[in-house]
């Protein structure tokens, strides 16, 4: 347990983490009517992903980052070529409104999967990089070896 | 309407297949061949659009991308497409099936026949396309496609060189018709090659720089001299795909342009010359198959030779021969590659001198390669005689060189033709001590393209086989197909023929006398020492001028970047800076004090750290900007950039040398100085220029129709993921891009101890090096 020596880090890091994946969750849900959106809410989790890292070397993904990127390029792709079969054009969103019974009204827009697509993209790409710039030894260490850096 | 569905499926069937292919192969194996096959059956079924393509109207299909610029994908199944499409289609099918028996257990299966499908694909969407445009695009998706199957072997040496030089060879062919095709679109008025007007285009001054090119395509694609360089090395490929690209199709495809075009051709001298280009790659080609010991090789040779016949025909303008002799070739060109395979397969080995008496332990296969053979040698009743007749005859009329020509190099592939049969006679001998016949489910893929052969042999005439392709092409040639017959009569061809039997015989018999007369006569130099030569010379060039271009600082590549940007943008700026300010609020004042501030910090830090920090009190400053001009997304996006930023400095610190300060000139800092202000002007003077309105303003347009259109009450959003979806689209594939890259990039760095290692030797030298 030595190798994560900041006990404050560590205990804050865990609540902050799921506040911030809450919050990321939170903005891709209202990104079409209130500040948010895919890029907002990817980088947020991304945020949140680092944050679990380097605090207690957990990994928020059961997957590889990377997997994310081409996983979320085909969602958008996917959503985009979908109303060219209806003879619409590339992209064309449509969206309506579902009427629940306790929830009240719902509005539903195709251009979510798009956002998705943006959103894993985001994800992957963010983390696929700083991932393999810091290593998860070199995440480990950063504290003592930043020190060293500093006198210069 | 059905009609035009089954031409677009036809050609988009192999080429998304190809996609699944790789999840079939790994669960299937090699069985994924047969599953996989029926994917040309669309193809095939064009068959029924014959009477529609002889009737002179032929099935036509679009799918308009940017139709307002001439870009859609239109195909067109007139006669000679049709006849194309079908071969193509056909022999695509028996190689699907062949491949099941060929490849071996430990192969990518999955990948080879997403290859073979891209190819079969591409090759069909090239002989239908009638938009200029799709046709140069299928024409390069074809040297991809062959690259890749050329290259299948990856690991081999000999493979990545075929893969390499046919990649090159035909990469230079694919730029010479893309120019072609956009000197075409100019000159002709249309990107579609049936209403191409014929009389602005002769009467263009483009016209003979466009023909010109598209021959150089067509030559470089077919193999022709001094272009043939690639065809033989490419045999590194598998045998079915040696098969079906490097005889039966993709080097046909150079023959097809200089037919397809034949009709711009026509009363040019051009004519001429690539009738003689054509004939003296058949002579060269055959006197080159006469040396070959491999099999393979021998037939690799002889493919070079064909292609220069049918290129001499089509090119002086003999269609009905040329199409003749090619539905011949690709028949018995096919079926003995695939007899070499299965040679190859079964014998284990393909090297003429260690194999003979074949055809005691595989009958089957004998039977198979014997017509094919002398179809290639020329002899009745098989199809191969016909068509040499046919050629014959259009070539004495073309004069007495180009027949002598002719002859001369029918006398050689006779020869060949023999020498190839050869490893079937005398005692058994082969690399393997127990020779099979090969699997029934391996040779049946062969038979119909031998019937092929032997039918258009003993039965020629208009409604079988070869002869009813040769009329299907002649729709659009505007030939009668003649009736053929393999005896009419006592003639000047007929005695050239026999001349050629018996010139051919004595030739293989006197073969050593003939080899060593070759081996005298090899000069030092030839198509492949001059590849080499180019392509190392090449490599010195390049490597020349990164070394002189790249070998600065990456504080010179700054300076020489922002000189750029700072010249270009002040003059642009310059004709934009009358335009009224408007007043700043104070808020925005105290937040570009912030701004300044941690810029100018940032240059005084001592440490990285510092600087960090220094780094994100500007990008604090930036989003209170967006904040201040009530932009919460903009806001929110700069925060958490800023954020990341931050968590990415922070893991690459460890990889960072310490931070050193460099005493500069005076003059040096003067420089700096007035280049930083240069582009802060420049910059200052974009914005200025944004903020003229140079059409009217969207953003109305977006406040109204955001909501109604696109379903959301953030504009924003529904800008990225709606009105500018397109936008969002692209940004996300570079950033996928840029990640996939870093991925790559970082994992095959070296390990990270033997970098330190590295690292710290080049800082000492850095050391030594500042005085």
């Amino acid at each position: 347990m030595n190798r994560y020596p900041d006990v404050f880090f560590r205990t804050v890091a865990m609540p902050v983490t799921f506040a911030l994946m809450a919050i990321g969750f939170h903005f891709f849900l209202r990104g079409h009517n209130a500040p948010g959106g895919g890029f907002i809410a990817g980088l947020v989790i991304a945020v949140a992903a680092l944050l679990a890292r380097m605090a207690r070397g957990q990994r928020l993904l059961t997957v590889a980052p990377r997997a994310l990127i081409p996983s979320g390029l085909l969602l958008a792709a996917v959503t985009g070529v979908t109303p060219m079969l209806f003879g619409r054009a590339f992209l064309k969103s449509a969206y309506g409104y579902l009427e629940w019974p306790l929830v009240g009204e719902f509005e539903w827009a195709t251009a979510v999967l798009f956002d998705a697509g943006v959103f894993l993209v985001v994800v992957g790409t963010t983390l696929t990089i700083i991932d393999l710039l810091a290593g998860d030894a070199r995440l480990m260490k950063l504290g003592a070896d930043t020190g060293s850096e500093e006198e210069d | 309407m059905m009609a035009s569905t089954l031409l677009l499926v036809a050609v988009l069937a192999p080429l998304l297949t190809a996609a699944l292919a790789p999840y079939l192969g790994r669960s299937l194996g090699a069985r994924a061949g047969w599953l996989l096959a029926p994917v040309f059956l669309p193809g095939l079924l064009l068959a029924t659009q014959v009477g529609s393509a002889r009737a002179g109207l032929p099935v036509e299909a679009n799918l308009a991308w940017v139709p307002a610029i001439g870009l859609e994908l239109t195909l067109r199944a007139d006669g000679f497409s049709l006849m194309f499409a079908l071969l193509v289609s056909g022999i695509g099918l028996l190689i699907m099936l062949y491949a099941a028996s060929y490849l071996g257990r430990g192969e990518l299966h999955g990948r080879f026949y997403s290859y073979l499908l891209l190819f079969g694909g591409s090759m069909l969407g090239l002989v239908l396309a009638d938009n200029l445009i799709a046709l140069f695009a299928f024409w390069e998706l074809t040297s991809i496609s062959s690259f890749l199957l050329i290259g299948f072997w990856d690991a081999r040496k000999a493979s990545q060189d075929g893969a390499m030089k046919a990649l090159l060879v035909t990469a230079l062919g694919g730029l010479a018709l893309l120019v072609a095709v956009v000197l075409l679109v100019l000159a002709g008025g249309s990107t579609r090659l049936s209403s191409l007007d014929v009389v602005a285009l002769r009467d263009s001054p483009l016209f003979l720089p466009a023909l010109l090119l598209l021959v150089l395509a067509a030559l470089t694609k077919s193999a022709q001299l001094p272009f043939h360089l690639w065809l033989p090395t490419a045999m590194e490929a598998p045998t079915p795909v040696s098969a079906y690209l490097h005889s039966a199709t993709m080097v046909k495809a150079g023959v097809f342009l200089v037919a397809k075009f034949g009709f711009l051709l026509v009363g040019t001298p051009l004519t001429t010359v690539v009738m003689f280009l054509g004939l003296v790659t058949m002579f060269w080609g055959s006197y080159l198959a006469l040396r070959q010991d491999d099999l393979k090789a021998l037939l690799a040779y002889s493919t070079v030779s064909q292609l220069g016949i049918l290129m001499a025909l089509y090119g002086a303008g003999h269609a009905f021969a040329a199409t003749a002799h090619l539905v011949n070739h690709a028949a018995f060109k096919a079926a003995l590659f695939l007899v070499v395979g299965i040679i190859d397969h079964q014998a284990g080995s393909r090297d003429i001198g260690r194999l003979s008496g074949l055809w005691r332990k595989m009958p089957v296969t004998f039977l198979l390669a014997l017509p094919a053979a002398l179809s290639m040698a020329g002899l009745p009743p098989f199809g191969g005689f016909i068509s040499k007749e046919l050629f014959y005859e259009d070539m004495l009329h073309e004069g007495n060189l180009a027949a002598l020509i002719a002859v001369t190099g029918s006398v050689m592939t006779f020869a060949y033709s023999l020498r190839f049969l050869t490893v079937f006679w005398g005692p058994v001998h082969s690399d393997k001590p127990d020779v099979r016949e090969a699997a029934p489910l391996f040779w049946l893929p062969v038979t119909p393209l031998v019937l092929a052969v032997v039918l258009f042999g003993v039965y020629p005439w208009r409604h079988t086989v070869a002869g009813w392709f040769t009329g299907l092409a002649g729709v659009t040639f505007g030939y009668e197909a003649e009736e053929l017959y393999i005896w009419h009569g006592i003639s000047l061809p007929l005695a050239l023929s026999a001349l050629t039997w018996a010139a051919g015989t004595s030739l293989h018999y006197l073969r050593a006398p003939f080899l060593e007369l070759q081996e005298a006569l090899t000069p030092g130099w030839n198509a492949n020492t001059i590849y080499y030569a180019a392509l190392a010379g090449l490599e010195r060039l390049s490597r020349g001028i990164t070394r002189t271009t790249q070998g600065a600082t990456f504080a010179t590549h700054l300076r020489l970047i922002w000189l750029a940007v700072a010249l270009i943008g002040t003059a642009a700026a310059l004709r934009y800076l009358p335009a009224t300010l408007t007043p700043v609020p104070l808020g925005i004042w105290v937040v570009a004090l912030l701004l300044v501030a941690g810029a100018v910090g940032v240059l005084g830090a001592r440490s990285r750290l510092s600087a960090l920090i220094f780094l994100g009190l500007a990008g604090v400053g930036s989003t209170l900007v967006f904040v201040l001009l009530r932009a919460p997304d903009l806001a929110l996006t700069q925060l958490l950039i800023e954020t990341v930023t931050v968590i990415l400095f922070l893991s690459v610190f460890r990889y960072l040398p310490a931070m050193r300060r460099y005493t500069r000139s005076r003059a040096a800092v003067a420089f700096d100085a007035i280049l930083s202000a240069g582009v802060g002007m420049t910059v200052f003077g974009l914005l200025l220029a944004v903020q003229l309105p140079l059409a009217p303003r969207i953003k109305d347009y977006f406040l109204k129709f955001s909501k109604l259109l696109g379903g959301g009450s953030n504009v924003v959003n529904v800008i990225l993921v709606d009105f500018r979806g397109y936008d969002t689209m692209g940004e996300i594939t570079v950033l996928a891009v840029v990640g996939v890259t870093v991925f790559a990039l970082l994992k095959l760095r070296t390990r990270p101890q033997e970098m330190e290692e590295e690292e710290e030797q080049v800082s000492e030298e850095r050391y030594e090096q500042i005085p």
